[in-house]
């Protein structure tokens, strides 16, 4: 027998599909890694699309790279799963702590960045396939290639916000310190692996120079090949190789990249998220910073879900390397940020975990009693905790 | 060694008035400029100070030549080269001239994380 349907029923179900191809245009769909973030201008907007280039750029020794470098694009090293992501390609660092405490950065040997590659004009030159360690070294290190999504975000949270989260005496007893790394100018830094550089400008315009050896305006020399000058023509480009607005496209482009959508989070996930609160992990790994006033509205205002407070913590002696800048001792590291997590293929600093789990039965020092609560849990609850890390 | 330049510790005032001047009058002393940095070495014997900065992690050491007559200044007060220490941050204004930089001014800077 066949259904009637009513009129009433037939027109409010008509409604109902007419607001809904309404306001279809309106859901936003989710960003993927290498989106811009929400809300750019069309000339921030713009200006990412035409640093893009730049970014993906390929240089040769004609064209700038070298003499000295780690890789011949930003994206060479930055390319999972997009432009911008991160890469399998490890570099090497260098400093010396001296016997007064003081942390030699090796500047005057080329350090503290050592570079894997040369060009062959230089091998012809010198013999050489790396820029070498010089004999004044205490300690190298690895370090892994992260995403640089959301970044742009990290740098427009204020100087203000870390220097309330530090806490370098640890007055609060709860075993957690917190410091703030200084770069040699005595400003606060926040970026790279033991929280250095102090803006996402330099970080972004010093690895031209430092992985690819391109020179910038900022930075218009070469440098030195392990305290060596360079030897005549093996640098036929004029400095700077890149000119200014090139340099200021590209950081563009890593700064209007949006951080990773946090996935949806299951039962089993939201469990989790409470679980790596209880056992402490989001004392360092905080998950929200909120950034401060920004000429970039996308950019001002806005809480990011980074999980870091950028701050250094002693990890222990299991992962000790090299000391850094005016604060960071061998053992310390800025916390790592976790937006982005699910990306990852290998973890901590050095890319020493291939698994998260490796990474946190890694941690040690200030980590070490949440990392034994950690190994404590139910097999249930470790993986409701694995589940919410895999969902940012 | 060339010069990173660091653009936020430049005498802009400095600069332009140098500038100008060096237009017009060939005799005008040099442009001054300013470096902030780590100290990493002090000879007051040859009146030299080693320092390191840079952009990113691109860093440089610098040599700067303090003579005897430049004024340093530690925490506001008038003080000697021999009293500036490894590790310091020092903020040097100073002249490059055809035997290097020369330093007009150094001062030792402090802060405070709490």
């Amino acid at each position: 027998m066949e259904r009637l349907v009513s009129p009433s029923r037939a027109a409010s179900g008509a409604l109902a599909l007419f607001a809904l191809i309404l306001f279809l245009p309106a859901c936003k769909s989710p960003l993927s890694p290498g989106d811009p973030l929400r809300g750019l201008t069309p000339e921030q907007r713009d200006r990412f699309e035409r640093g893009r280039p730049t970014f993906e750029r390929v240089f040769t020794p004609e064209t700038g790279l070298g003499p000295l470098f780690n890789s011949t694009a930003c994206l060479t090293c930055h390319s999972d799963p997009a432009s911008g992501g991160n890469g399998a390609i490890t570099e090497s660092h260098a400093t010396a702590l001296r016997s007064d405490g003081f942390c030699d950065p090796l500047a005057h040997l080329g350090g503290p960045v050592f570079q894997q590659q040369v060009t062959p004009a230089l091998r012809q030159a010198l013999g050489i396939d790396r820029e070498p360690f010089p004999p004044e070294t205490t300690a190298t290190a690895r370090r892994t290639t992260p995403d640089v999504f959301g970044f742009g975000l990290l740098d427009a949270v204020p100087e203000s916000v870390i220097l309330a989260l530090a806490d370098p005496n640890d007055a609060n007893g709860d075993g957690i310190s917190g410091r703030v790394n200084r770069f040699f100018d005595g400003r606060v830094g926040r970026f790279g692996r033991k929280g250095l550089v102090p803006t996402l400008a330099e970080f972004n315009e010093g690895a031209f120079q430092l992985e690819q050896g391109v020179t910038t305006p900022n930075v218009p020399d070469e440098g030195t090949v392990g305290g060596r000058p360079l030897p005549p023509g093996v640098d036929p480009v004029p400095d700077p190789e890149l000119d200014a607005e090139s340099v200021a496209l590209a950081d563009a482009f890593v700064r209007f990249l949006a951080p990773p959508a946090p996935q949806q989070l299951g039962s089993a996930a939201r469990r989790g998220r409470a679980i790596f609160n209880q056992i402490g992990c989001a004392r360092c790994h905080v998950p929200t910073l909120r950034t401060g006033d920004h000429e970039v509205k996308a950019l001002a205002n806005r809480e990011v879900a980074a999980y870091t407070d950028l701050l250094l913590h002693d990890m222990g002696p299991g992962l000790v390397d090299i000391c850094l800048g005016l604060v960071a001792t061998p053992s310390e590291f800025r916390t790592e940020p976790l937006m982005g997590l699910r990306l990852a293929r290998r973890f901590l600093h050095d890319g020493r975990a291939t698994a998260i789990e490796e990474a946190i039965q890694l941690h040690g020092g200030e980590a070490a009693r949440s990392r034994d609560a950690f190994a404590a849990l139910s097999t249930r609850d470790r993986e409701a905790l694995l589940a919410f890390l895999r969902s940012l | 060694m060339n010069a990173v330049r660091l653009t936020l510790a430049l005498v802009p005032a400095a600069l332009a008035a140098g500038t100008t001047a060096m237009a017009q009058q060939p005799t005008a002393p040099a442009a001054q400029d300013t470096l902030i940095g780590t100290v990493r070495s002090v000879d007051p014997r040859s009146g030299t100070i080693e320092m390191i900065t840079g952009v990113g992690l691109v860093l440089r050491m610098y040599r700067v030549q303090v003579d005897e007559d430049v004024p340093v200044r530690i925490a506001g007060r008038s003080a000697t080269l021999t009293q500036l220490e490894r590790g310091q941050v020092v903020r040097i204004v100073y002249q490059t001239t055809t035997v290097g930089r020369t330093a007009a001014y150094v001062e030792v800077i402090t802060w405070s994380d709490s």
